[in-house]
């Protein structure tokens, strides 16, 4: 680990509450990762593998059952909630399968819904002209005023994708975000994933079945029954 | 984009839930804000009756029984600056020639142009001939006339005293006058003029003053002088006050002064027989030196066998100390023992001094009966007739006997033989009129004949001819006119006080909906909640983007804020429609309620503003309840294509402890207070019993809770025995919080639509128990003119013509009656005074007639009435009321007290000591008769009776009574009829009430309908999978309906069962009388109603392809 490490999961493990007499299931199993930032990384596996959760886990949606993880030098256990939601508007982007836009804006509006938290200026630049500019970017310049419904599922991802980058984010989470495309438009948002990576140096992590995206990410990494395993290696 | 851009589309995008919210604000806005308008409209209502009652009068002098001269008037609109009219007012009866209709208890107003000034309308008068009568729109329809007809009055004609007093004449007392209706005027020509507060408009004849003063035999007089509002021109009661003060004339108190004719002197007389003591009071302190006179009518002078009947009798003696008699008639030295006598009764007895002679007369006994008495006294020396011993003007000027020309035409208003009368006593009056047979010292008269109306006929004075002037000034200026029964009254701050509604009618009918309200809200909040649910999702996503759940929580309940808003304007809109429609119904289907008064349509802003804000208020905070914790769930969990059941397994038995150590203590205290109650106290009992109720009420709620957790953990635990019926049962826990608010809501509906039922009370049942409304009387009834007669007396009964027959076995408890305002719930307004009813106590109490609700007395009296019983003269009379007069009317407790004002103007209070249970005597203070006669000695017969009739003679006994009395305008009834009238407005209130409530009920079971289609939306998977492995649509729909059918079963059994043991004592009260049927049908309306809800949701909710919740999966 170096100082330029942007994520640190140490010994992370997660356990639902058993049912009876049930076991409790153990859906993390002790995971640990450093992620310095800039770079991608892929996480694949199984369906229940535990990988959405360990998503979770990363972006302050879900809290480990034990282990640290430290964002940036800060342990998100030591926050509450006021300070992971701050968090998560200002280091963490997210982009989620069912997208998950608001059926009632515009792409455009629901770009800018982020920036209702903060105020609408980003790092000196009004968000405004940032949401268009972003939109334009991944083509979809013609359909600000479209509203969820009116777009394709590849459209409808690209905003999520926009939204997700609004403000400038050092992370962002991606879960299984092309398992509702087909395979033109999944190399597209490969690409589009890849290049904001690379141009606005966004540390990026993409949980995935697809091996075409994986395949574009600098690292790749397999879960397996709540363990973590890259290149063949445990973790 | 901004916040507000974004509840902005919200708002837009999920318009189909909102328009619900909207809907279910706009139900409570409608209610909250339409009660408000009720409100509003009754307190229009009471203004415009009292500015229609008492128009531009703001003061008024009540003379009392007194008649002043009409120039009072005139001197004191010149002195104030204001307008005075003066009015003389009788109680009359109206007829039509023809007897074909009738009007009792009506307001003769001898008026002239003056009162019509006073209007409050600018309006022309009513020129009115001598023969002519103008009727109010009240009387005119009651009477059935129209401009041109004719009407027959009966006034009563006032006498000099008060009819039932001994020496006051009870013959002739009526006059009948044969009038042309010159017109019909209405509210705004000042035809509804009422000093006094009644539910509904008086019956008022107006009539020339001048030519009712004629038929009266008076001159120009006036009993009601009225003051009247002047632009720029305020004046106080202290200003009225000294105007009367200031402009009273020796003849506005009925006195006179007369030149004496057998010596020196002035004498002050009044046609009223007796001088005031309040009189006497100012005129020695004018002339110190007077001699009084009492001159008594006595009924036989008795020495041995021999006697003389019916003779005058002199008192005299000197004020203010003893000394020396006037003329020297009375030896200074003679004894209260010693009397003198004139040659001619020395002759008549054959008397000589030092024989004892025995004078009989009568006195006015207890109830102002007529008892005879004796005194013997000494024969001092025996006078010749002549000088003083000859004044035939000692005698006063009894009316029977001072201007008849024989001693056999007397009628002198006692009994009186006249075949005792002598051809020596003709030849005695023939000589000498009235001239006193024998003369007493003032001690002795005063000890034999005062009474409360005085202790001396006359007072005579040594001044100079000519100086009367000058001595009626002194004494008029040493007189308090309230001494003498004159009341000053605050018109314009009395009809403020009964502009006041007895009960708020704008929060009464926040309380009749407040089922309606609480329900509306309910579903409000669960719709509210729905919509957000809906949206899951997108709370997900917010937080995920970095939103905290309390900036979500603001954000949608930011546009909650806005439907409710929305929502609380249409219920402004909705409220006046609401408005109309209880007016309608106060107007025809619940008249009872408001007494027959019709209630004008009235609005205000500020109404619209407080109520539709309330509305908003609560509605944003019934979503806020809803909203729980929706927000703070973890974010995964919001994003989740599924809402994940709550794990409730394990925790099944902390969960169910709670309510089973609630219920436990609420059954605890429920069997404490039943094991405790005296269930033999009647009414107090009730209170217990409901208490009681009520814990089982939160009981059976304990108990609702805990087979709902019940049945969940029995499934979780022993998952091989799930069978379909019970599958669903558990997720009526999905919605712990609104399954048990929804059961709560039916629950205590239910237990108020019981416990409401079992108040209902009618008039019939029992109404012949001594303890009833009733008091075991058979009719009640009221006369337009006091009765001076014993209704109970063979005698009486015969001079009225009443059948003996008939009459047997009836016996008439009559009751006094000091005018005030109409306390009983059949009055709107606020009421300051109401009417003092004055009773023998024994007559109700030997009879333990009515029920009393609670006494002053920590312990239950064996006898209430007796609580009455006080001196005649205590400052403090004991007062008993209905417990509705009291708690709603006059706004008072046990113990407290009002002030009211006696004849001689001493103020007392009147403090109630008990509260009767509802009876027939609602509306008035009941106190002892004693002490009422005591204090208000003008208040003459009696005007109000309640008569025991014996077998079933009822409707005879009435038509005997009505015919025997109807010259006194006697309105006799059923007691039933009376009661029902008042148990009406008791018994519309519930059914306003139960029908309001039904509609919340019916609004609840919408919101079980509403949990219904929630839980299924959210199973749609676990439906989905069940169609899947071969359920048919069918299966499902029985199991969900199944499943929330148990909901509703268990609210209306916690209600139920809850209400039966809160309404037992009140079941066993005379009078009650529960609709089973109603009730029955009731409880059946809104188990139908939630089954059919149910019912709906569940089909409306499984509606659709099912299985493409698989696929979502």
């Amino acid at each position: 680990m170096t100082d330029r490490t942007l994520l640190k999961l140490s010994d992370v493990t997660k356990r639902y509450a058993p049912v009876e007499e049930a076991a409790a299931p153990d859906v993390l199993r002790g995971v640990s990762l450093s992620i310095v930032a800039g770079e991608s990384l892929a996480i694949t596996g199984p369906s229940g593998s535990g990988k959405s959760t360990l998503l979770n886990i990363m972006g302050t949606l879900d809290a480990p059952t034990s282990g640290r993880v430290v964002l940036d030098g800060q342990d998100l256990a030591g926050m509450d909630e006021t300070q992971q939601a701050r968090l998560r508007n200002e280091q963490i982007g997210f982009v989620f399968q069912l997208h998950h836009l608001l059926p009632q804006c515009t792409a455009y509006e629901n770009v800018l819904i982020p920036t209702l938290v903060r105020g609408h200026r980003i790092r000196g630049e009004d968000a405004d002209v940032r949401a268009r500019r972003l939109l334009e970017r991944v083509g979809l310049g013609t359909r600000l005023r479209h509203r969820p419904g009116e777009l394709s599922g590849g459209e409808q991802l690209r905003v999520a994708v926009v939204r997700a980058m609004i403000n400038e984010p050092r992370l962002l989470l991606a879960d299984e975000p092309t398992g509702s495309l087909d395979a033109g438009s999944a190399k597209r948002l490969a690409d589009l994933l890849v290049e904001l990576n690379r141009e606005e140096a966004i540390t990026l992590i993409v949980v995935t079945h697809s091996v075409v995206v994986a395949e574009r990410m600098q690292r790749r990494f397999e879960m397996r029954d709540g363990l973590l395993t890259a290149a063949g290696t445990l973790t | 984009m901004n916040a507000w851009v974004l509840s902005g589309r919200g708002l837009g995008f999920y318009w189909r839930t909102n328009l619900a919210v909207v809907l279910g604000v706009a139900v409570a806005s409608t209610v909250l804000v339409g009660a408000l308008f009720v409100g509003d409209s009754v307190r229009h209502t009471l203004h415009e009756q009292a500015r229609a009652r008492t128009g531009r009068v703001t003061f008024a002098v009540d003379a009392g029984d007194r008649f002043v001269r009409s120039a009072l008037a005139d001197r004191m609109r010149q002195r104030l600056g204001n307008p005075v009219a003066p009015v003389l007012r009788l109680p009359g009866v109206a007829t039509r020639p023809d007897a074909g209709a009738r009007a009792n208890r009506i307001q003769v107003l001898g008026i002239d142009e003056d009162f019509w000034r006073l209007a409050p309308g600018r309006i022309d008068g009513v020129d009115l001939g001598g023969n002519q009568v103008a009727l109010n729109t009240s009387l005119a329809a009651q009477l059935g006339v129209e401009e041109g007809g004719t009407i027959v009055l009966l006034v009563e004609k006032p006498g000099a005293l008060p009819r039932d007093v001994p020496l006051a004449t009870v013959e002739d007392t009526l006059i009948a006058w044969r009038l042309e209706v010159k017109a019909i005027v209405s509210p705004d020509q000042f035809g509804r003029f009422d000093l006094q507060a009644r539910p509904a408009a008086s019956f008022n004849a107006f009539v020339r003053r001048d030519a009712l003063a004629r038929r009266l035999a008076r001159p120009p007089s006036a009993n009601l002088l009225l003051v009247g509002e002047a632009e720029g021109n305020v004046i106080r009661r202290n200003d009225v006050e000294e105007s009367l003060a200031g402009d009273l004339t020796i003849a506005d108190l009925e006195l006179n002064f007369r030149s004496l004719d057998a010596s020196d002197g002035i004498e002050l007389y009044t046609d009223r027989i007796f001088l005031d003591d309040a009189v006497v009071r100012a005129a020695v302190s004018a002339i110190p030196s007077a001699t009084a006179v009492l001159t008594y009518f006595v009924n036989q002078l008795r020495l041995g066998e021999r006697s003389t009947p019916y003779s005058m009798v002199s008192a005299i003696g000197q004020l203010p100390d003893h000394g020396e008699s006037m003329a020297g008639l009375l030896p200074a030295d003679m004894a209260d023992d010693e009397i003198l006598i004139n040659r001619w009764l020395a002759n008549d007895l054959s008397a000589v001094a030092g024989d004892a002679v025995t004078l009989t007369y009568f006195v006015l006994g207890p109830g102002r009966r007529l008892v005879e008495q004796s005194s013997r006294f000494k024969v001092r020396a025996i006078e010749a007739i002549e000088g003083l011993a000859a004044d035939r003007q000692l005698m006063p000027n009894f009316p029977g006997l001072s201007d008849a020309d024989h001693c056999r035409e007397w009628e002198p208003g006692i009994p009186v033989d006249l075949t005792r009368i002598r051809d020596q006593d003709e030849a005695y009056w023939d000589a000498y009129r009235g001239t006193p047979k024998a003369f007493v010292t003032l001690d002795a008269g005063r000890r034999m004949w005062q009474s409360a109306y005085g202790s001396l006929t006359a007072l005579r004075f040594q001044v100079e001819e000519g100086m009367e002037r000058r001595v009626a000034a002194s004494i008029v200026a040493g007189i308090d006119a309230e001494e003498l029964g004159f009341r000053f009254l605050n018109v314009r701050d009395d009809a403020g006080l009964a502009t006041a509604p007895m009960v708020d009618f704008g929060q009464l009918f926040l309380g009749m909906s407040f089922f309606l309200i609480v329900a509306a809200l309910l579903l409000t909040g669960m719709l509210f909640v729905f919509g957000v649910e809906q949206r899951r999702h997108e709370i997900g996503t917010l937080r995920a983007l970095g939103f905290g759940p309390g900036r979500i929580r603001i954000l949608l309940l930011r546009e909650g804020a806005v439907l409710a808003v929305v929502g609380a304007g249409v219920g402004v809109l909705g409220g006046l429609f609401f408005t109309r429609v209880v007016l309608y119904g106060l107007g025809t289907h619940w008249r009872g309620a408001v007494g027959g008064a019709t209630l004008r349509f009235d609005a205000r802003l500020s109404s619209a503003i407080v109520g539709a804000l309330a509305a908003a208020v609560a509605a944003v905070l019934a979503m806020v309840w809803a909203f729980g914790r929706q927000a703070r769930l973890p974010v995964h969990q919001l994003l989740m294509a599924e809402r994940p059941l709550r794990l409730s397994c394990g925790q099944s038995w902390r969960k169910m402890s709670i309510p089973a150590v609630l219920g436990l203590l609420a059954l605890s205290a429920a069997t404490v207070l039943l094991l405790t109650v005296d269930a033999g106290r009647g009414r107090e009992a009730a209170g217990v019993f409901f208490g009681a109720g009520g814990f089982l009420l939160v009981t059976g709620l304990a108990a609702c809770v805990i087979i709902l957790q019940w049945s969940d953990r029995d499934q979780g635990s022993a998952p091989g025995r799930m069978a379909l019926g019970s599958l669903g049962m558990r997720n009526t826990l999905r919605r712990s919080g609104q399954s048990l608010a929804t059961i709560a809501l039916l629950a205590c509906g239910c237990f108020l639509v019981i416990a409401i039922n079992a108040n209902r009370l009618d008039p019939l049942a029992g109404a012949t128990d001594r303890g009833s409304g009733t008091g075991g009387f058979a009719l009640y009834g009221e006369s337009s003119l006091p009765v001076v007669r014993d209704l109970n007396r063979d005698e009486d009964r015969d001079a009225l013509g009443l059948s003996a027959e008939v009459m047997e076995q009836v016996t008439v408890v009559p009751m006094r009656v000091r005018g005030g305002d109409d306390a009983s719930c059949l009055n709107l307004g606020r009421v300051g005074r109401p009417r003092l009813v004055a009773v023998d106590l024994d007559q109700l109490a030997g009879r333990e007639a009515f029920t009393f609700v609670r006494t002053t007395e920590d312990e239950p009296a064996a006898v209430p009435w007796k609580l009455l019983a006080c001196a005649p003269d205590d400052p403090v009379v004991p007062a008993v009321a209905d417990h509705a007069t009291v708690a709603w009317a006059l706004k008072m407790n046990l113990g407290q007290s009002l002030t009211y004002v006696d004849d001689r103007g001493q103020s007392f209070q009147v403090r109630i000591v008990g509260e009767l249970a509802d009876s027939i005597l609602q509306g008035n203070l009941i106190i002892d008769r004693a002490a009422f006669e005591h204090r208000f000695t003008s208040q003459a017969g009696f005007r109000m009776f309640l008569c025991d009739v014996r077998g079933n003679r009822l409707d005879a006994v009435a038509a005997e009574l009505s015919r025997g009395l109807a010259d006194y305008g006697l309105e006799i009834m059923p007691t039933t009829r009376r009661l029902g009238a008042f148990l009406d407005v008791q018994n519309t209130y519930l059914s306003i009430f139960q029908g309001l409530g039904g509609l919340g009920l019916l609004l609840g079971s919408a919101g079980l309908g509403m949990v219904v289609v929630r839980n299924v939306l959210e199973r749609r998977g676990e439906f989905a999978l069940l169609r899947a492995v071969g359920f048919s649509r069918a299966h499902l729909r029985w199991m969900t309906f199944s499943e929330h059918t148990l909901l509703l079963l268990l609210g209306l059994a916690a209600g139920v069962l809850s209400a039966l043991v809160a309404v037992i004592p009140v079941l066993r009260m005379p009078g009650t009388n529960m609709p089973l049927g109603l009730l029955m049908g009731t409880l059946l309306a809104i188990l139908l109603s939630g089954v059919a809800w149910v019912w709906l949701a569940t089909c409306a909710a499984l509606r659709g392809p099912l299985l493409v919740a698989l696929r979502n999966e």
